[in-house]
């Protein structure tokens, strides 16, 4: 079994959100990536930004810094 | 299903209401609590994993954490990935962008493909990287650690030659071998399937 | 006095308390310092105390710690605050001369409990071969306590926490655990006998294992508090790193039952968050790893000592009243800072 780690998983309501945010992360020399949503979770646009637990913070300030709305912040074991 | 209020509790309380609520429920269904700090969200999720029970948390605001943990352990996730599970498939990167259209969107969508590969069940014998696909084996690709991940499971990562020239990139990819189009025909011929994404 | 014993005070958790470690020095380091070359040790280093050269024999050893209750009776959490304080001395080499006492208390609370922890804390400067010279008290919402404490050292025999060399052994005069066995103790799920040995090592000054310690060729020393025996581990190491053996490590035996039991502090997660990626475990146990991120109050040294000696320290140490261990050694710089294997190593 693959070793699992919690992670941080950020889901958007739309794809162009996403890629924003990934380019924003890139910016901002934050490590995340975007995924396709895991299966126990559900969202508008399917694909989520996700990072070690970390990293959370930083990202959440750069989400607020930019006016992104509408995203949820869950953290699992991936 | 249990609800608990944890908000205001200090580490462990909240793990000893779940434990609680786990022999109530008889370790079947589900308990959602809900907390306020990261910290309660994390020695959870730790307890969770320890004993394979399904968690995940949303954070509801800075001082709200919805914790959902799920104790039928049959509902076991699909991205679980079992080793040497290769079957004769080959997939062919024939482009840096998956679809027609939008390329930022097709550039996206590949790496998105590629990621979830990492998570399947049943792998592919080969990858084939040709034409603009060449870029993804190569330096300042951001798939380069899925596709190292997918090698280390045994999954074979090869590029063209012929591309990697043409396109100027260097001689040695970042991940697998450098093949030509006599490997690659016949690998493709002697597949039982050939995925193009 | 019968009913003062019954006092019980809200405990929150001791070093639990402490700010987390990510937090603190993104702080600390944008502080800007003056320069004055007499400060021979200062927080830039992260060490356990500032250390102020006054003559070419003789340094000031300066440190303060204060902390709320972690234990129900006033009495003892003063010894185990003054004993946490005096520690820091203690893990530079030096010797306790002064104390001032720090007070938080609320108001309206019974004023006879804070003479309790008054005098379980003098009780212990008073051990230390120090004397208590006064303090500041304040009001307070709760109650914290806790000690500056002055002391003095040879400037050339200063033990700093981050030079350890290459090939040294790494020994630990307490048992790890405190953290968890103080909070399972809150929801009463540990034993007495546990209990006990808790207290007995939050109370036991850390004087005697300096004192024998003094005598050999040490690298590095340190004392083991809030940040967990990998937190501070992980501030001696510089450019070194650590291999331990989980065998070898003294704990308190029914903390691993209750790790296993996730009877675990908020203190020990931030303490993983904090250095969790520099540490590499190999196949070892789950509860051992919250044992090694668990935030010890009060904890014991932790130094490097020259491997030759270990036959003659460690009969010095046999006759200290806790259970010591030679956890591991100082290896060259590795990908990990500190590795971890299940199993032990003889060390003779």
């Amino acid at each position: 079994m693959k070793n699992q780690e919690l992670k941080t998983i950020i889901t958007f309501e739309t794809t162009q959100q996403a890629m924003e945010v990934e380019d924003l992360v890139k910016e901002n020399n934050i490590k995340a990536r975007l995924i396709p949503v895991p299966s126990n979770i559900s969202a508008g646009c399917g694909l989520a930004l996700c990072s070690s637990i970390s990293e959370q913070e930083k990202i959440e300030l750069l989400i607020k810094k930019n006016e992104i709305s509408g995203i949820k912040i869950y953290n699992i074991f991936y | 299903m249990i609800k608990i209020n944890a908000i205001g509790d200090v580490c462990p309380i909240p793990v000893i209401k779940v434990k609680n609520a786990m022999k109530e429920l008889n370790n079947k269904g589900i308990i959602e609590i809900t907390v306020d700090n990261e910290i309660a969200v994390q020695n959870l999720s730790k307890m969770a994993n320890q004993k394979n029970f399904q968690i995940i948390s949303e954070k509801i605001n800075d001082k709200e954490y919805k914790v959902t943990i799920n104790l039928s352990k049959e509902d076991v996730k699909c991205e679980l990935i079992q080793d040497n599970n290769i079957n004769n498939s080959v997939v062919v990167i024939s482009s840096d962008k998956m679809g027609d259209g939008d390329e930022k969107l097709g550039k996206t969508l590949l790496k998105s493909f590629i990621f979830s590969l990492t998570k399947c069940d049943v792998l592919p014998s080969t990858i084939i990287f040709y034409n603009s696909g060449a870029f993804l084996t190569s330096t300042n690709s951001e798939s380069l650690e899925d596709l190292k991940t997918l090698e280390n499971l045994g999954v074979e990562i090869t590029t063209c030659g012929t591309c990697i020239n043409y396109y100027n990139l260097p001689e040695k990819p970042e991940v697998g071998s450098v093949s030509n189009m006599y490997f690659i025909a016949e690998k493709l011929l002697n597949s039982s399937n050939v995925i193009k994404p | 006095m019968g009913d003062i014993m019954n006092k019980k005070m809200f405990c929150s958790g001791g070093c639990s308390a402490k700010l987390g470690a990510g937090l603190l020095s993104s702080m600390l380091n944008k502080i800007p310092q003056s320069y004055d070359k007499n400060l021979i040790v200062g927080f830039k280093g992260s060490d356990d105390a500032a250390v102020y050269k006054l003559t070419d024999e003789l340094a000031l050893v300066h440190t303060l710690d204060f902390f709320p209750p972690m234990v129900e009776d006033p009495y003892i959490f003063g010894q185990i605050a003054a004993t946490n304080a005096l520690s820091d001395i203690y893990a530079m080499g030096g010797d306790v001369k002064t104390a001032l006492n720090i007070v938080c208390f609320p108001e309206n609370e019974d004023f006879n409990i804070l003479g309790e922890i008054l005098s379980g804390g003098n009780s212990k400067i008073i051990e230390a071969g120090g004397v208590l010279a006064g303090g500041h008290s304040i009001a307070d919402d709760s109650i914290k306590y806790g000690l500056s404490v002055t002391g003095t050292i040879n400037p050339n025999k200063i033990l700093k926490n981050n030079t350890p060399k290459v090939g040294d052994v790494l020994i630990l005069t307490k048992p790890l655990g405190i953290g968890i066995i103080t909070t399972s103790a809150k929801v009463n799920e540990a034993s007495t006998n546990s209990i006990d040995l808790a207290i007995k090592s939050m109370t036991t000054l850390n004087k005697y294992a300096s004192e024998i310690l003094r005598k050999y060729k040490v690298s590095a020393c340190t004392d083991v508090t809030g940040f967990g025996l990998l937190g501070h581990l992980n501030e001696m190491l510089s450019s070194t790193s650590a291999t331990l053996y989980v065998d070898n490590i003294p704990y308190i035996k029914e903390a691993f039952k209750c790790a296993e039991e996730f009877l675990i502090t908020a203190g020990g997660q931030k303490n993983r968050n904090f250095v969790g990626d520099k540490v590499c475990f190999n196949n070892v146990p789950f509860p051992m790893e919250e044992i090694l991120f668990d935030p010890q109050t009060s904890g014991g040294l932790l130094f490097a000592v020259d491997k030759t000696q270990v036959p003659q320290i460690k009969n010095e140490l046999n006759s200290l009243s806790l259970p010591f261990g030679i956890i591991g050694e100082i290896t060259e710089n590795k990908k990990f800072k500190i590795e971890v294997n299940n199993g032990g190593k003889y060390y003779d």
